[in-house]
């Protein structure tokens, strides 16, 4: 199953994202809790897919994945928004995005998208 | 929504005892069913349909019966005749309370009587409160403060929002303009761009408890940090509808990370500061927003 790497500043997001995916059958090989750090644990653990939160202290979001997809163009990265952050989806499309999923978060849309990511 | 304020009347009135109250608002919140539900068990919608709109909710900061027509799912008249069978209130909180014998019917519009004196409520202040349309019933809620529109929009979206996903028992007492708020908890977000606003709960910590266990789906032992971050997930949320709402006004506005605090927390603002006192299961926390960015926090 594929391995899934979260990044997330709120613990609560971390674990209703956990929650949901383990259920799903994902293997969640670790979290981040800022940009910064998901770029590091990206590099250490080489996931097949990164959720990836926008808002978030250190380094935020958007500027996490244009790190990410700097150095590491293969890697797929589903950025997690609340509603309202219209113009942060677009610049993420434009940084690379692969998809987004909203908060709060739906089990089967979070899946679908997952899936089709890692397909 | 009347029932709550005038059901709290009564219990500090000593008319009738907290039990009596709990007793009654459980009783006549059970006889109320939820409008989807009922437009699937009339065979208006399908199962899926309804869950489509419940989703939906999640996103759009809409009544479920607006959605639904909008979708094309029901008509103006299903909606009303579902809204018409769902029934008022504040008549099953009557009801409950004449069946249990707590009061009669002619001892309740007394009390209502004493209640609008001392509350100074006109006929239509009720009418707005009885009929549980938020955007009616902030307006009598902010009569002794001035503040802007886009506050007020906040306030009413907000008071939705803990409608919708954390819990139907509650209820906003008046609003204040004031200098300062304090509180051992807080969960806060700035919102940043053509507009800047601070957000936040500010509580003892029990209501935190209840916004954080309603919208995480997890029970909290103590309440700590997580607690804190947690209903700072609902505040996000909610500021993310009410950014949408602003977003379809061409204004633009950007979530800030939040701020969680899960110590003594004051924030200041000479006059600035709008203050919502919100009882959730009449556990008290304050909803803080201040306009611009003259506040402090410590």
């Amino acid at each position: 199953m594929a391995k899934v790497l979260i990044v997330d500043d709120s613990r609560t997001s971390r674990k209703i994202l956990k929650g949901i995916l383990e259920s799903e059958g994902y293997d969640v090989i670790g979290e981040a809790t800022n940009g910064q750090e998901g770029y590091d644990k990206y590099a250490e653990l080489k996931p097949d897919v990164v959720t990836m939160d926008i808002t978030m202290p250190v380094l935020d979001g958007i500027s996490a994945l244009k790190k990410i997809k700097g150095d590491f163009p293969e890697a797929k990265v589903v950025m997690v928004t609340a509603a309202g952050q219209k113009t942060k989806m677009v610049e993420a499309i434009r940084s690379g995005a692969n998809e987004f999923v909203a908060k709060p978060f739906e089990p089967e849309n979070l899946k679908a998208v997952i899936d089709k990511v890692v397909s | 929504m009347f029932e709550a304020y005038f059901g709290k009347y009564l219990e500090d009135q000593g008319i009738i005892t907290k039990e009596q109250y709990q007793e009654v608002v459980v009783a006549s919140q059970n006889s109320r069913v939820k409008l989807g539900l009922l437009a699937v068990a009339e065979g208006f919608m399908t199962e899926e349909e309804a869950d489509e709109i419940n989703d939906a909710q999640h996103r759009l900061d809409k009544r479920f019966g607006d959605i639904a027509v909008s979708r094309g799912y029901l008509t103006d008249s299903q909606v009303e005749y579902l809204l018409k069978k769902q029934g008022d209130s504040y008549l099953l909180f009557v009801q409950a309370m004449v069946e249990r014998d707590i009061l009669t019917l002619d001892e309740i519009q007394e009390h209502v009587k004493a209640y609008k004196k001392a509350e100074k409520l006109s006929d239509l202040d009720v009418d707005a409160i009885k009929s549980g349309d938020v955007d009616k019933i902030i307006p009598v809620l902010l009569r002794n403060c001035v503040i802007s529109p886009v506050i007020k929009d906040y306030i009413a979206l907000s008071a939705r929002n803990i409608g919708r996903f954390i819990d139907r028992q509650f209820r906003i007492e008046m609003v204040d303009v004031v200098d300062q708020v304090s509180a051992p908890f807080a969960a806060a977000q700035v919102l940043d761009g053509d507009y800047k606003i601070f957000t936040g709960f500010f509580g003892e910590g029990e209501a935190l408890k209840l916004i954080a266990e309603a919208y995480a789906k997890e029970e909290f032992e103590v309440i700590d940090i997580d607690v804190v971050d947690a209903a700072c997930e609902f505040l996000n949320c909610n500021n993310g509808l009410f950014a949408t709402k602003l977003s379809n006004e061409y204004v633009d506005v950007d979530m800030l990370p939040p701020i969680l605090r899960d110590a003594p927390t004051c924030i200041k603002d000479d006059a600035n500061i709008v203050k919502v006192p919100i009882y959730i299961r009449d556990q008290h926390v304050d909803l803080v927003i201040c306009r611009e960015s003259r506040w402090s926090l410590e």
